[in-house]
This record gives C-alpha cells, structure tokens and sequence, in this order.
C-alpha cells in the first residue's frame, strides 16, 4: 500500500455507516504516516464501519500509555523502538555513547520496560498489540558492529525476557519480531532524514508494513476452520495404488521430507482445533493400510472423515462438509492436482483451494506458513484438542439414534449424558468465542469486539453461564454460552448461542431449565432476532411457541413445562 | 492524458478530503485549516511518492500554496529529466 492509497482507503472509511473502531496508537515518535498506514489498514480489515486513531505525546510512550483511558478507546498499539527505552539509543538525542555510561543505559531500560508492563497490566478491557524496536540499535557500544558486545546482548536478553512476560496475558498480542523480518528488509527499515527532520523514523515501506501487521493483530481476520487434504503426492510421495502403502513416503531418507513436513503442519493444526479431513480417489482398503502405518507423522485419530473412493473429489468434499457442518468458505483444499482442484473450485467457489507445490521445497515452506497464516490461533483451548474426537462422536451418536429401535427417549436415557453448568460473572476466550462465531443456534446473531464484549460481561446484573457437555460417546467440552440479566421476575436473555456439534441432545431444554429453577422466575424473555442462519434457534423456539411469525418472545414456566421433553442428564454446577 | 497538474491535485485531494478540488487549486497554507505542519509533511512525502522527486528540506516553509508546490515540482521534475504533459 502506497501513501495515497492509504489516504484515498480513509477518506472513503470516513463515510462507512457503523460504528468507528477507536484505536489508540501508543508511540514516543511522530505517528505521522505509521498511523495514516494503521488507519488504512484497519479500515480494509473492517470495511463496516469507521476508524479513528488518537495518539498521546511526542517523546513519551510509557507517560502516554499511562494516561490512555481504556474506556475511550476499542484497541491500542503500543510500538516501542530503542529511543522509547533510553533517549540515548536513539539518533536525536546527545546524551553521549561514552562506555562507562553503558550500564546506565541497561538500568533506564530494564526501569523503562518495567514502568510499560505496568501500565500495559491495567489496559486489560482492549486488545493491545505490541512491538518491540525493529530498527537497528545505533552504534552505542565499543565493539566492531560484527562483534556482539556484552551490552547488546544485555539489551536484547532484557527485551526477550520482557516479551515474554507479555505473552502470558490474554489481552496482549506480542508482534512477532520474526515476522517483521520476514515481512521488512532489516536494513530498508528506518530512514534517518526523516527521523531528524520530522521526528518519523520508519521508510514508508517500513511504516506500511508494521501497520499491516499491528492492524492484523488487532482486529483478526476470520479464522478457517477445517482443511481437506489429497494424498498421494500430497500427504506423501508417491502414489498408493501403484507403489503400495508401504512404499509412500515422507521421509528425508525417502526425498520426500517436505511431505512430513506438511503432516506435522496438519499434526499441529489438527491439535489446535483445525478439521483435517481427507479427500483422495484411492482403494479405501490401501488407504486404511497406509494409515496404520506406524510412522505416519499425522495421527490417524486426527483426520475425520477421510473419503477415499473414485468419484468425484467434490462429491467426496460435499459429504465431508456436511459431516463438519461447516460452509464451504470456512474450508482450504490442498491438492497437487490443478486438475482436481479446479474441478472443486466450480463446486464450491467460496471454498479455498490450494495447489501443494510437492517438487518445489520453497513453495511447500510457504504453503505451511499460510496455512498457520490460516488457521493460527492466539492461545490453546481444551476445546480445540476435543473438536477432532467430539465429531466423530457426533457421527456416532447420530447413527445410533438413527438405529435405535426404541427411539431417541430410550436413546438419550442411556447416554450417560452429563452437563456442566458454570455460572458467574465473568467469560472466558471461549465463550467470547463461541458467540462470535457459532451461527446456527445463535438467538440473534449479533457479533461482539472484545472492548464491547469486556463493557457487556461487567455491566451491571449480568450473568454468564457457561455449559459444557460429556456423554457416553466423549466430551465435547464448552459448547453452549447464555449471557442475560434478571430481576423483577424475569430474567432476559440477550446472546444464547449453542455448538452445532451440541444439536440433537436437548441441552436447549436443560438450559431453560436450569434458566427457571436457578432464578425462580415464571418468565424468560429472548431478544431474539431471525438471521439468515439461525433456522435451528428458531426450529427450537418453535417448539416452545408455535410457528413463527411470534408476538411475544417470553417463555413462560408453564408454557415451558407444557413442552420440554423429558430430560436425561445429569447436572452438575461449578461457580 | 495525466498531467501534472492533475498527479498534484489528487494528492490534495487525497490529503484535504473536506475541500473540492477547484477549491484546492487555487489554496495556500491560509486558506486550509488542515495544513499545518504534519500535513506539510505527509503532503511532501506523498509527492515524493507519487513523482518520484525528492524535496529539499530547506524548501519547505516556502511551499506555501498549490501554485507554489506546482511551481517546485515542475521545475525539479525538468531538472531530472521527468516529461510531464502540463
């Protein structure tokens, strides 16, 4: 992005019609064109609804981050750069390089790094993106630049340890240094006639970059939830059907080292919470075969459903699609075949396809990055590990309920099936989660920024309740979230959303339930609203209140009572 | 085709949303609120970009005004062998 796109990208934010995304940029340098780029850059990500940047001081990031209000802003970003930490380390100042003040420069460092970790702990209501000095360290100390003196690294271990201290808390987001050298050329970084003249010490291309990627951090994009893998020559090398299951594969000895890099990629992936399935034209019995195989970098249990037959593979996407129920544009198919994959494309135009590069180890390296790019999470959920298990659970249970003789009752009263309800006062990442994105049962779709989400769970009469769901067939972890207020003999509810994976076990019923005997109110109002998506919530209301159109969205206990089927589970609360 | 004239006027526009651009052909430093210092500087990077000239720093207290600026960029595009249709 060049200055005048930039430029051209706000102006036409200024007149988006939503709410504007408040941002404080946290900076000891003139933002100058850093925040012209962020503001551009967060506008893209966010065409919706506007941007507004403020800023503090010239020349006092820690002042300026102590005096932000939290409640006056959506999001900071916090950028530090050596002259944030010491003057001295930075080309406007004259405090002098004389070695004997090194240690002194170490003690204003480590005492300024301690002063922004106190305030960055009290900005706990907004997401805070962070970054650590990318531009080179002036030539403070005595030794020749290709010798790393005593005091760099001091300087650096300080920095490190200090980023990790960051880390550890859920409202802050570290900005990979590694990236930024990925994505910036160290030495195109900074431009000094700037810096002296206007107190900007970024090159353009730096400013653009670093804002790209701060934007990025703030505001996330929309996660990808499942990925369909090929497998010959994709998974592995070679082609199962003519060389056997024994013969694939995808080792360093067996010059096929980027295909066991791509499964620990998937390995990884599938651990964190991704749907890896597979979509391959093979022999099913070769397929299980080679999936015994011991070796296998990518544990079988994690790949569900894997569709091996000689049909179309957009036939074989369309039933793994329905068994993940999830849209097709929350999904990446990688295949070696361009063939294959155009003939999914026509399919399903919304679904992104990937060609694996399999004789190009380059190509390979950045297909894994944008697969992180596209499926990385921030922090590591017990519900991620589970989603794997859970859906297969889910086939299960739904075949045996298809299958059972006696019916769904007879079904249900012998799936051992256990709820957990937690009620407080406060959420954690994975209810935040849940609401923003669980579509189906969601009772009115509404989508929650993380300062909206903090100010809604600490408004005044507010209850969380959290539910979470084991049985027989496994646990599926967190999967329901209610949020309302109660007094006056009712309580209102105003998110209810529910896992698809959760359908078909009545937890709806038991968390009404549980709504009316925790409460001891004869009414619960909804403030539902109908989405193009949230058909199951309204097939649930249905059954409480007939057909829609309705009138009224309050649920009376009698009606309630009237209606709910008999309930199985067993409960049990947690505060 | 793109003149120079025009190259500069988009990049005022681009900065100075709230003026229209005849307006803003005939503006100075005085008659746009917006243009204070930071502005003159985004102003100047942003012609830098767009038309590939670099600016003298000392210069620039006197681009006071569009004509000014057209003045400057024209003659220092002619100076290192840029043709731009007036």
């Amino acid at each position: 992005m060049n200055l005048l796109e930039a430029l051209k990208i706000i102006n036409r934010s200024g007149s988006a019609p939503g709410k504007p995304f408040r941002v404080t940029l946290i900076c000891g340098f003139t933002p100058l064109h850093l925040e012209t780029f962020l503001t551009a850059h967060i506008a893209s990500n966010r065409p919706q609804a506007g941007v507004t940047i403020s800023h503090g001081l010239y020349g006092d990031l820690a002042g300026n981050l102590e005096r932000c209000k939290p409640s006056e802003m959506d999001a900071a970003a916090v950028v530090i750069e050596w002259a944030d930490l010491d003057p001295r380390l930075g080309a406007r100042s004259s405090g002098g390089w004389d070695p004997h003040r090194l240690p002194d420069i170490l003690q204003c460092v480590r005492r300024q790094l301690q002063r922004i970790g106190r305030a960055l702990n009290l900005l706990t209501h907004q997401p805070v993106a962070v970054s650590f000095p990318t531009l080179p360290v002036p030539p403070v100390s005595y030794t020749r630049p290709a010798h790393l003196s005593e005091f760099e690294a001091e300087l650096h271990a300080e920095l490190a340890s200090f980023a990790a201290s960051l880390g550890a808390q859920p409202h802050l987001r570290v900005l990979s240094t590694l990236e930024v050298d990925r994505r910036s050329p160290f030495v195109l970084r900074g431009d000094l006639k700037s810096e002296l003249a206007a107190g900007f010490p970024y090159s353009l291309a730096h400013a653009d970059e670093m804002a790209r990627l701060l934007a990025g951090l703030l505001y996330l994009p929309a996660r990808k939830k499942g990925l369909i893998t090929d497998l010959d020559d994709t998974l592995w090398r070679g082609i199962l059907g003519e060389i056997g299951a024994a013969e694939v594969s995808w080792s360093l000895e067996g010059h096929a080292q980027v295909h066991g890099l791509y499964q620990q990629l998937l390995a990884s992936l599938a651990a964190s919470g991704t749907l890896v399935g597979v979509a391959s034209k093979n022999e099913p019995d070769l397929v299980n075969e080679a999936f015994a195989r011991r070796d296998l970098l990518l544990a079988p249990e994690r790949v569900f459903p894997i569709e091996s037959n000689w049909g179309a593979k957009s036939q074989s996407i369309a039933r793994i699609l329905k068994v993940w129920n999830i849209g097709p544009d929350a999904v990446v198919f990688v295949d070696d075949s361009p063939m294959e994959l155009a003939e999914v494309q026509a399919a399903y135009p919304d679904l992104e396809c990937v060609v694996f590069p399999k004789d190009d180890p380059t190509g390979v390296w950045n297909l894994l990055l944008h697969l992180r790019e596209s499926f990385g999470i921030a922090r590591l959920q017990i519900e991620d590990s589970l989603r794997s298990q859970s859906l297969r659970s889910q086939v299960s249970f739904q075949a045996e309920i298809q299958g059972s003789p006696a019916g769904l009752d007879t079904f249900l009263e012998h799936a051992d099936a256990e709820i957990t309800f937690t009620y407080s006062k406060w959420a954690d990442l994975r209810a935040f989660e849940l609401v923003n994105k669980t579509n189906q049962f969601n009772l009115n779709g509404e989508r929650l920024s993380e300062s909206e989400w903090n100010s809604l769970i600490e408004s005044e009469g507010r209850f969380v309740l959290r539910v979470a769901y084991k049985d027989r067939f496994g646990s599926l972890g967190t999967i329901a979230v209610l949020i309302g207020t109660s007094g006056g003999g009712l309580v209102t509810i105003d998110y209810w959303v529910m896992s698809c994976r959760a359908f078909s076990r009545r937890i709806e019923h038991r968390c009404l339930a549980w709504v009316f005997d925790h409460f001891g109110v004869g009414e619960v109002a909804l403030r539902f609203v109908s989405t193009a998506r949230n058909g199951p919530l309204q097939e649930f209301l249905a059954t409480l209140l007939g057909p829609p159109p309705w009138e009224s969205l309050h649920i009376t206990r009698a009606v309630f009572q009237e209606k709910c089927p008999v309930l199985y589970h067993s409960v049990l609360e947690t505060a | 085709m793109t003149t120079l004239k025009d190259r500069v006027a988009d990049c005022f526009c681009a900065l100075f949303p709230n003026h229209s651009r005849e307006e803003l052909l005939t503006a100075s430093r005085e008659s746009i609120p917006e243009w204070d210092s930071l502005a003159g500087v985004t102003l100047l990077t942003l012609l830098e970009q767009e038309l590939h000239i670099n600016f003298d720093l000392s210069e620039i207290e006197h681009l006071n005004s569009v004509a000014a600026v057209l003045n400057y960029v024209s003659t220092h595009s002619a100076l290192h062998g840029q043709r731009h249709d007036q």
